[in-house]
C-alpha cells in the first residue's frame, strides 16, 4: 500500500499534488453548479475538461508557478469527473418534479437518488478504465475533446507561434458565440439582427436556398461543434451522412407519401419525424452498432484485459489499476445501487387511499387545484400533510407494487376485492405490472441492480465509443432506454427506480466518456494512466452530491417564484427532462414503438459487418441528434480534408489542432461565464 | 468492387430505414379486421385525418393547429376506419405493432439481404487488396506503418545516444522536444492511418499485441516531451531511457526480432 502511495504522490515531477487536487475540486464544484443551472435551462451541458485545462494553467502555472503539464492534467481530470455528473442528474432527476412526485433535501427519496448516483458514477468509472487499452492505445480512437485539451496543455512548450494560434482559436471561438449567449442575458443576439434566416443560435440555410420547410438545412452557431469536427477529420463524416439520411432522406419522403398525420404542416415534418421515427431508429441503431463493435472487438478487448490483469499483478501496481480493484470499486457500487433499488421497490407507489380517497403520500403545491394564493396553497399543503402525518397507515402487496391505504380498516376492504379490481386500480393509475412482478421484493431488486449494472457496462461502452469517434454523447438516449427497461421491469408505476436507476445509468456514462477523454489527454501528454484513474475513482462522488443539491435549490427558488419547480412556466425549464417525461407517459401508455428500436438495432449491427464495425455507431447517432449540430460539425470535419490537401496532413494536425481546440475553449469559457452571471444575477 | 459494396450497403440502408418507418402506419382498407389488436382494434398513435369546413378548408384550433378527425389513442373500430377511409386518409400511425400489417416488411428484408450482400463484397475486396500489397512486397517499402514504427524505434534509440553527446540542459530539452514533436506530429499518425495493414498483417491479435507494446514506448516519448518542455530533465532523460527499454518488445511483436 505504502509502494502504491508513494508512486501515486511522487514527486521528482510534478503530477499529482495538493493544490492540483484542491484547485480541481473548487473549480469542479463551481463548474457543476453554473453548468447544472444552465443545462436546466438550455437543454444540453458543456463539458468541463477544456475550461479547467485553460484555468489550470492559469492558477498552477500563472498564479503559484509551478505547475507542470501533467500536474494540470491531473487537475483538468478530476476537475471535469467533479463537473460531469450534472448531465445524467439534469436529465432525469427533474422528472420526478414534472411528474408532481415530491423531492425534499432531507427526504429519502432524494438521499436514495444521490446514493444511486454516487454508486453509478464509481461504477462508471470502474467499469470503464479496462477498455482504456482497448479503446485509446489499441483501437486508437480520436476523442476530439481529449486531443483538444492535449494540445492546450502542450501549447507553452510547443512554441510560442502554437500558444498564438491556440488563442487565436479561443478569441475566434468567444467572438462568433457571443451573440449566442448574449441571448441569455438579453442582449441582441443573432436571432435580433433582423436578418430572416438568422435565428438565436442558427442559419437556416434550407430558407437561404429556398429548400421546401420539410426539409430542414440549419447549421447551429457553434463554435465547439466546428472545432470537435475538424479534430475528428474525414471519419467523421459518417455523421453528416446519417443525419442526411434522416432529415433529408427519410422526413422529406414520409411528409411526401402521406406517412404523417395530415395535421402535421410542412415546417413541423422535421419535428414529427424527430420523435415518431427517426429517434427510436438512430437510437436502436446506435445500440446494434454498439453490440457488433464489441463483437468485432473482442480480440483487442482480450489483449487489453489481459495487459490491464499483468499490470496489475505488478510490484506497486504498474501504470495501470488492476483488476481486483476495479471489481471491488464495481461490487461496491452494485451494492450501493441494490440497496437503494430495494428501499424504492418497498416505497408505495401510490400517494391516494385506493379506497377512501384520501391523501396517504407526501402532498406537494402542484396536487392543489383551484384559483388559491401561492400562501393559500402552502397552508392547503402544511394542513394536508399534517393529516397524513397522523394517519396510522396500512399496506398491501399486488401485482410488484406495495400499495398505500389510509387505515387498517381501509385495507382490509381492498382485501375484499376481486383481483381484477385490484387491477383495475392499478391500469388506472398507470401502473401495469412489470416483468418481474411474481418475484419477491430482494430478488426483484437484486435482478433490478443486476441488471442495472450490466446496462451500466454496456451504455459506457458505447458513450464511450460515441465520444471517442465524434466527440458526441447520446445520454438521453441511453437514460430513455434505461428508464424504458426499468418501468418494463419493475412495472410502470415504479417511475421513482426508473428515475433512480436512470439517474445512476447517466452518470456512469457520462463519467465513462470523460475518464476515457481525460485518459486519451493524460496518454498524449505522458501522464501515467493509474495515477488518473486512482484521482479520478476518489472524487467522482462529490459531483453527484452538488448536482442534486443545485436541483433542488432550483426547484424551490422556482416554486416560490413562478408556483412550479420546473416547466415551460418557469425559467429553467428542464427541456431534456420533459422529453424523457413523455417517454414515461408513452410507456404507462403502451405508446413506445419497440418495433422500430429493433429494425434500427438489426441495421446498426449489421452496418457494422463491414471493415468498420462503428459504423452503425455513427450513424445512428446522427439520425437523432438535432440536424444543426451536426451539419456545423460536418463543416468541420470537411475543413480538415480541404486543409489537410492544401497545406498537408501534417500542416493540418500541428497547426488545425490548436486552433480548433481554441474554438471549444473560447465557446466553452464563454458560455460557462455567461451562466455563472445568469446563476449570480438569477 | 469495395465502391460497388459500399454504394449495395448505402442503398439497402436507406430502404431498410425507409421501410422500417412505415412499420406503425399501415394502409386504411376495406378489411376493418386488418387493424385488429388484442382485445378489440389497434390504437392511433397520433391524430388522424383532418376536420373540414363547408368551404372543404381545414378547420383550425385557437392556436393556429390543424384540427383532426381522431385524436391520437382513439381505436380504430371498423366505424372509425370507415369515417377515416371517406375523408380520403389512406394510413394511420397505430401503437400496436404487427408483421402482418407491416406493407414494407418485404423491402426491409431485401435491404437485410444487401446489407449482408454489401458487407460481404466490401470484405472481400478488403482482404484481396491485402493479399496483393503483401505480393508486391509493398510492406517493404517506406511510408507503411510496419516502417513507421521501426522509425519510431530508431528516433528513440538515436535520440538516447545524442543526448549522452550533448552537454547544455537547454540543447537536450530543446533536441527532445524537437525529436520527439516529429515522432508525435508525423510517425505516430502515419502507424494509427495504417491500421487496416497492420491488422492484416498481423491478424487483430497480434496487433492488439503490438500496440499495447508500442503505445507505452510512445506513452513514455510522450511523458518526456512534456518534462523537457517544463524543463525537469531529469524526468526526461528517465522517459526516453525508459521507451528505449520497450523497443525490444515492440520489435519482437512487430516480427522482426530485436537487433
Amino acid at each position: 500500500m505504502g509502494t502504491f502511495f508513494r508512486d501515486v504522490f511522487q514527486t521528482r515531477y510534478r503530477e499529482v499534488t495538493p493544490s492540483a487536487i484542491l484547485f480541481a475540486i473548487v473549480i469542479g464544484v463551481v463548474m457543476n453548479a453554473a453548468i447544472t443551472y444552465a443545462g436546466l435551462k438550455i437543454g444540453f451541458t458543456i463539458g468541463g475538461s477544456a475550461i479547467a485545462a485553460v484555468l489550470g494553467f492559469g492558477v498552477l502555472r500563472g498564479v503559484l508557478r509551478r505547475g507542470t503539464i501533467l500536474e494540470t492534467n491531473i487537475a483538468q481530470t478530476c476537475a471535469s469527473a467533479v463537473n460531469i455528473s450534472n448531465s445524467g442528474i439534469i436529465f432525469t432527476v427533474p422528472v420526478l418534479f414534472l411528474l408532481g412526485l415530491p423531492l425534499a433535501a432531507g427526504g429519502a427519496d432524494f438521499w436514495l437518488i444521490t446514493l444511486a448516483a454516487v454508486g453509478g458514477a464509481i461504477l462508471g468509472t470502474a467499469f470503464i478504465i479496462p477498455l482504456r487499452k482497448q479503446m485509446i492505445e489499441i483501437d486508437r480512437l480520436r476523442f476530439p475533446s481529449g486531443t483538444g485539451v492535449a494540445a492546450i496543455l502542450k501549447s507553452p512548450g510547443a512554441g510560442a507561434r502554437k500558444a498564438v494560434v491556440l488563442l487565436a482559436g479561443i478569441g475566434a471561438g468567444a467572438a462568433v458565440y457571443w451573440f449566442v449567449a448574449a441571448d441569455q442575458l438579453g442582449l441582441p443576439s443573432y436571432g435580433s439582427l433582423g436578418v430572416d434566416v438568422l435565428t438565436a443560435d442558427a442559419l437556416d440555410a434550407g430558407r437561404l436556398l429556398n429548400f421546401p420547410p420539410q426539409l430542414e438545412l440549419i447549421f447551429g452557431i457553434a463554435p465547439f461543434a466546428l472545432g470537435a469536427g475538424y479534430i475528428t477529420g474525414r471519419p467523421g463524416l459518417f455523421v453528416l451522412a446519417g443525419g442526411i439520411l434522416a432529415y433529408h432522406v427519410l422526413t422529406p419522403f414520409a411528409y411526401a407519401m402521406g406517412w404523417m398525420p395530415a395535421v402535421v404542416a410542412a415546417h413541423e415534418a422535421p419535428a414529427y419525424g424527430f420523435s415518431a421515427f427517426n429517434r427510436p431508429l438512430g437510437i436502436g441503431l446506435l445500440l446494434g452498432g454498439a453490440m457488433m463493435g464489441i463483437v468485432m472487438s473482442l480480440p483487442a478487448i482480450r489483449a487489453a484485459l489481459r495487459s490491464v490483469a499483468a499490470a496489475g499483478r505488478v510490484r506497486g501496481g504498474g501504470d495501470e489499476l488492476g483488476l481486483p480493484v476495479l471489481a471491488t470499486a464495481a461490487a461496491l457500487a452494485g451494492v450501493l445501487l441494490f440497496a437503494a433499488a430495494y428501499v424504492v421497490g418497498e416505497k408505495p407507489f401510490n400517494r391516494t387511499c385506493p379506497v377512501t380517497g384520501q391523501w396517504v403520500g407526501p402532498v406537494s403545491v402542484a396536487d392543489i387545484a383551484g384559483d388559491l394564493s401561492e400562501d393559500a396553497r402552502r397552508a392547503e399543503v402544511a394542513a394536508l400533510n399534517a393529516e397524513v402525518d397522523e394517519l396510522v397507515t396500512a399496506t398491501r402487496a399486488h401485482g410488484g407494487y406495495v400499495v398505500l391505504f389510509s387505515s387498517e380498516q381501509a385495507a382490509r376492504t381492498w382485501d375484499g376485492y376481486d383481483a381484477a379490481r385490484k387491477d383495475d386500480y392499478l391500469l388506472g393509475n398507470s401502473a401495469r405490472p412489470g416483468w418481474l412482478a411474481g418475484f419477491p421484493p430482494l430478488l426483484r431488486a437484486a435482478i433490478i441492480a443486476l441488471v442495472g449494472v450490466a446496462w451500466i457496462w454496456l451504455a459506457g461502452i458505447i458513450i464511450a465509443q460515441c465520444t471517442g469517434m465524434t466527440d458526441w454523447s447520446p445520454i438521453s438516449g441511453m437514460a430513455l432506454l434505461t428508464v424504458v427497461l426499468v418501468l418494463l421491469l419493475g412495472g410502470t408505476g415504479a417511475v421513482v427506480g426508473a428515475v433512480l436507476i436512470g439517474a445512476a445509468l447517466c452518470v456512469a456514462i457520462t463519467l465513462a466518456a470523460d475518464m476515457m477523454t481525460d485518459l486519451r489527454t493524460g496518454h498524449l501528454v505522458g501522464a501515467q494512466p493509474r495515477r488518473q484513474q486512482v484521482l479520478e475513482l476518489l472524487v467522482v462522488g462529490i459531483g453527484p452530491l452538488v448536482s442534486m443539491l443545485v436541483v433542488l435549490l432550483i426547484a424551490e427558488v422556482n416554486r416560490q417564484s413562478f408556483g412550479a419547480p420546473f416547466g415551460p412556466e418557469t425559467p429553467t425549464s428542464a427541456p431534456q427532462a420533459q422529453a424523457l417525461q413523455a417517454v414515461i407517459t408513452g410507456v404507462q401508455g403502451g405508446e413506445m414503438p419497440y418495433a422500430l428500436y429493433g429494425f434500427g438495432a438489426l441495421l446498426g449491427a449489421l452496418l457494422g459487418l463491414s471493415t468498420f464495425s462503428g459504423l452503425g455507431v455513427l450513424v445512428g447517432l446522427s439520425m437523432y441528434l438535432p440536424f444543426a449540430a451536426i451539419a456545423t460539425y460536418g463543416v468541420g470535419c470537411v475543413v480538415n480534408m480541404l486543409v489537410a490537401r492544401w497545406k498537408g496532413r501534417v500542416w493540418a494536425e500541428d497547426w488545425g489542432v490548436p486552433f480548433a481546440a481554441g474554438l471549444i475553449v473560447g465557446e466553452s469559457l464563454l458560455a460557462m461565464t455567461v451562466n455563472m452571471i445568469v446563476l449570480a444575477t438569477g | 468492387m469495395r465502391v460497388a459494396g459500399y454504394f449495395v450497403i448505402t442503398v439497402s440502408l436507406v430502404l431498410g430505414a425507409i421501410a422500417a418507418t412505415t412499420a406503425y402506419v399501415p394502409p386504411l382498407t376495406e378489411d376493418a379486421a386488418a387493424l385488429a389488436a388484442a382485445g378489440g382494434y389497434a390504437h392511433l398513435n397520433a391524430p388522424a385525418g383532418v376536420q373540414r369546413d363547408a368551404a372543404g378548408e381545414p378547420v383550425l384550433s385557437a392556436a393556429g393547429a390543424r384540427v383532426p378527425l381522431a385524436p391520437a389513442g382513439t381505436e380504430l373500430t371498423p366505424d372509425v376506419q370507415a369515417r377515416l377511409r371517406a375523408a380520403g386518409v389512406r394510413r394511420v400511425r397505430v401503437r400496436e405493432f404487427a408483421f402482418a400489417r407491416w406493407q414494407h416488411a418485404w423491402l426491409f428484408v431485401l435491404a437485410v439481404a444487401g446489407l449482408v450482400a454489401g458487407s460481404v463484397l466490401v470484405r472481400r475486396d478488403t482482404a484481396r487488396a491485402q493479399r496483393s500489397r503483401q505480393v508486391d512486397g509493398e510492406r517493404q517499402t517506406q511510408g507503411t506503418p510496419q516502417a513507421a514504427l521501426a522509425e519510431i524505434v530508431a528516433a528513440a534509440r538515436g535520440l538516447q545516444a545524442d543526448l549522452a553527446a550533448l552537454a547544455a540542459d537547454a540543447d537536450r530539452a530543446r533536441a527532445i522536444i524537437e525529436r520527439v514533436g516529429h515522432v508525435q506530429a508525423v510517425l505516430a499518425l502515419r502507424v494509427v492511418e495504417g491500421r487496416d495493414a497492420l491488422v492484416a498483417d498481423l491478424g487483430m491479435a497480434g496487433y492488439a499485441e503490438l500496440m499495447d507494446a508500442f503505445s507505452r514506448l510512445e506513452r513514455a516519448l510522450n511523458r518526456a516531451w512534456s518534462a523537457a518542455a517544463d524543463d525537469v530533465l531529469d524526468e526526461a532523460l528517465r522517459s526516453i531511457d525508459e521507451a528505449v527499454a520497450l523497443a525490444p518488445e515492440v520489435e519482437r511483436r512487430l516480427g522482426r526480432g530485436a537487433s
